[in-house]
């Protein structure tokens, strides 16, 4: 039977990490021959989520997409209710099922699901913040496997999330510390789960010199990926490296990479270079050139950027404030945590002056995710995953 | 290629740890740095979702709101009267305004004060707690881990009980034991072997050696090999059998004697006009001076010896040895598999095979030195598995397989159809 996975955005040039995930599952499972389907709107931007897509059925990469229209949103109301959630105020049930609904929502995608239903195997719905695993996995709650991408947020806490939680069959968790999360903030008791990860191919030779000369970058510099937002902890990130930039490294540069609001100070275009966005060949470039990757974040529930980091052959910095990142450090020994501005000047000071020790750290990471998060391995776990929701 | 050390992380987290506290400790970081970068931290972790201190946030509306004399903005949602009713309220508020004010003035005051009151102690009372939380969490820590090194402790010596009650538990097995093999007399004795029993025929013997240890002629020719060993006589030949190697002595001029129990074995040497004796081998050995042989030599003997009885004709042989004498003794090769479903078993006299690791370690036990294995006698090709022969319309993966099967058949050959025999050979220094 098949393996429906139903994802808000799907499609090449998508960026996300839920997206990413679901989409390397399904191309693993449909090469490894598991019939799969993605369920899917026909939006491409998560800000406007405008349909750009056509509907109806294509095939990606020899998976099978089927497209369902956005309904329209009513975005005012949408970030009027945000706002309230972010201050923490309490709010009505039916200001939280209609900020779930003006999120990204699908009708004829649910219309569907109800339909075809018995024909799936599992309905597997990710990321857990959106209308269509929402409202998706109550239509369907006895094959619905929740892929949460959890961390902790205001959001997590709210009571319609808390029911959705409750409801689905089981759940298919990135880490076991998002699993552990999942379980204090949730009464999920012993439903059916597993740990799987995202999956990574080792990478092709990176080329750090062509990524200095591009850049004309000829010191040493610290690199962050992802999105510049306050929520990943960026402006922390950015407040650090000036106040250790002044006292410590006056040739030390910041680069960002990615997208988001945050901008760099102004007077600090010198120290802090902001790249945007980077095609995939430009990236891994990037993370080998970098003397070391720091990831501030501490609301992560995998963390592909420190795996990134580690397969380019470069150690990572990160926020100790995160389980999952810690998790990811504690054992596979590829980088540094700070908890403080303090303990991220020792930590980088070791890691810039110690090429020594910066290259085991590296090699540390590196063989981690190769023996942990290598293809061949998460989808072992998948399938292990699989037979145990299977029940 | 040597594994590298792996880095500990987080014990370089507990060294960064200590950095930062002599650090701080020595005054690296100013009194006003260090402020400034406490705020820096407060200022920036305050704007993260599911990190807002929640004083900081209804302090800054209080702030805001403190003064109630302040008018709320005026408003209508109705598209045609909207306009009008606002612009008619707002008259009305600004007539109202001085009694409102009137009437407020003192509640605003009391406003005022209290939020005065509240900036200047909260954030310090917020500090305050945070800075007494820290404390308890560092003195928890340290009571947890006090408390795991206890536990830790205590498992320890439960394992260190434990092991000596083993240990007590052993000795008292052992004393049970030399207990009970004190009272081994009381167990029925041995099947006693009746008199004029129990012993093979001389002759007989003679005959089934003619019939399975192989013809006389072959035995010598093997025997050759061993002349090379031996440069000075008198040698003496322990178990001379037919009288082989005495012969090959002969011919090369090389003083021997011959040892044997069987007088039939004596008897066939002596008429080829060989110096053989019917005696007991180690009894034989004793009766001679130290230091009077040239060389000594057993051929298919210490196999039938009993453990002690080989031990003591080693050191023997060794005693009477002159420096730079020979010993040499051959036996079947207890490596080669083949030779317990052949030759080994076949004769009853055999007691045990003699490991070469153990023949070796008893020579060089004895004193004798540059001890050597010589593994003789192999078994004749056409007796071995035959390799196959790659054909032309082979696929590779044939071949692999190919190899494979032919690497098997060697393995297989080493073990089962290697060399039947081996020499071990000693010489006194």
């Amino acid at each position: 039977m098949t393996i429906a996975f139903v994802v808000p955005r799907y499609g090449d040039g998508i960026v996300g990490g839920a997206e990413t995930l679901s989409r390397g599952l399904a191309e693993h499972l449909a090469a490894r021959g598991t019939p799969v389907e993605v369920l899917t709107t026909c939006a491409r931007d998560h800000h406007t989520w405008r349909n750009a897509f056509p509907e109806g059925r294509e095939v990606v990469n020899e998976v099978p997409v089927h497209r369902f229209p956005v309904r329209m949103r009513n975005e005012r109301l949408f970030g009027r209710i945000q706002q309230r959630i972010d201050r923490g105020d309490p709010l009505p049930i039916e200001d939280q099922l209609a900020w779930v609904e003006e999120s990204v929502s699908s009708p004829s995608l649910y219309a569907h699901l109800l339909r075809h239903r018995e024909a799936y195997e599992l309905v597997c719905f990710a990321p857990y913040l959106f209308g269509t695993t929402f409202w998706g996995s109550q239509l369907v709650p006895e094959r619905a496997v929740l892929i949460p991408c959890l961390h902790d947020e205001p959001y997590a806490r709210l009571p319609v999330i808390r029911t959705m939680f409750e409801s689905c069959h089981g759940f298919i968790f990135n880490s076991p510390p998002e699993a552990e999360l999942a379980r204090r903030l949730y009464a999920i008791g012993d439903r059916p789960c597993g740990v799987v990860g995202y999956g990574f191919d080792p990478p092709p030779a990176p080329r750090p010199e062509r990524f200095h000369r591009r850049h004309k970058l000829d010191g040493p510099f610290l690199l962050y990926v992802g999105r510049k937002e306050k929520g990943k902890n960026v402006p922390l990130l950015i407040e650090y490296f000036l106040a250790y930039r002044e006292r410590f490294r006056p040739d030390l540069t910041l680069c960002l990479v990615g997208e988001g609001p945050i901008q760099a100070p102004r007077g600090s275009e010198r120290a802090i270079r902001d790249l945007g966005y980077l095609g995939p060949e430009e990236k891994l470039d990037a993370y080998a050139a970098a003397t070391v990757v720091c990831q501030p974040s501490v609301n992560e529930s995998f963390s592909i950027i420190i795996m990134e980091a580690w397969l380019a052959g470069t150690p990572v910095l990160v926020h100790a404030g995160c389980p999952v990142t810690t998790y990811h450090l504690s054992r596979s020994g590829g980088g540094l945590a700070f908890e403080d501005y303090f303990e991220f000047a020792e930590a980088l000071g070791l890691l810039l002056d110690d090429a020594t020790l910066n290259g085991k750290l590296a090699a540390q990471g590196r063989a981690y995710v190769l023996e942990e998060y290598s293809w061949p391995a998460v989808m072992a776990r998948f399938e292990g995953a699989r037979e145990r929701l299977r029940g | 290629m040597a594994e590298e050390p792996t880095v500990d992380v987080a014990r370089l987290m507990e060294e960064i740890k200590e950095r930062v506290r002599q650090r701080k400790a020595s005054g690296f970081y100013s009194e006003e740095e260090i402020r400034r970068i406490t705020r820096m931290e407060l200022e920036v972790q305050e704007v993260l979702p599911g990190y807002r201190d929640e004083l900081d946030f209804h302090l800054t509306t209080l702030n805001d709101i403190w003064d109630p004399r302040e008018p709320e903005p005026i408003t209508s949602h109705r598209r045609v009267v909207g306009p009008v009713l606002v612009a008619l309220k707002r008259v009305v508020q600004r007539l109202g305004r001085p009694f409102i004010g009137l009437a407020l003035a003192r509640q605003a005051r009391v406003n005022s004060h209290l939020v005065q009151l509240l900036n200047s102690f909260a954030p310090q009372i917020r500090d305050h707690l945070r800075e007494l939380a820290h404390r308890l969490e560092q003195a928890q820590e340290r009571m947890t881990i006090g408390y795991t090194e206890q536990q830790q402790r205590q498992q320890e010596l439960f394992a260190q009980v434990e092991a000596l009650r083993a240990e007590v538990a052993r000795f008292a097995s052992h004393l049970e034991d030399l207990a009970a093999s004190r009272r081994l007399g009381e167990l029925p004795p041995r099947p006693q072997v009746p008199q004029g029993r129990g012993e093979v025929d001389a002759a007989q013997y003679l005959a089934f050696e003619d019939l399975h240890r192989g013809v006389r002629a072959e035995i010598k020719e093997r025997q050759r090999a061993y002349l090379a060993e031996f440069t000075d006589g008198p040698i003496l030949d322990l178990g001379c059998g037919r009288g082989e190697f005495l012969e090959l002595c002969r011919e090369a001029g090389l003083g021997a004697r011959g040892i044997d129990a069987n007088p039939l074995m004596v008897e066939a040497c002596r008429a080829l006009g060989l110096d053989a004796e019917g005696a007991d081998g180690l009894s034989y050995l004793q009766t001679l001076p130290d230091a009077s042989l040239g060389g000594a030599f057993c051929s298919h003997l210490i196999e039938h010896l009993e453990p002690q009885a080989l031990i003591a004709l080693i050191q023997l042989a060794h005693a009477k040895l002159r420096a730079d004498g020979v010993f040499v003794a051959e036996t079947p090769n207890p490596v080669c598999l083949t030779v317990f479903s052949g030759a080994f078993y076949l004769d009853p006299t055999h007691q045990k095979p003699i490991h070469p690791q153990l023949a070796r370690f008893l020579l060089e036990a004895a004193g004798f030195k540059e001890v050597t294995v010589k593994f003789v006698n192999p078994y004749p090709p056409e007796m071995r598995l035959q390799s196959l022969e790659p054909a032309w319309w082979m696929r590779r993966i044939e071949l692999d397989y190919l190899d494979a099967l032919n690497a098997n058949f060697a393995r297989l050959n080493d073990l089962l159809w290697g060399c039947q025999d081996y020499a071990i050979i000693g010489r006194k220094p």
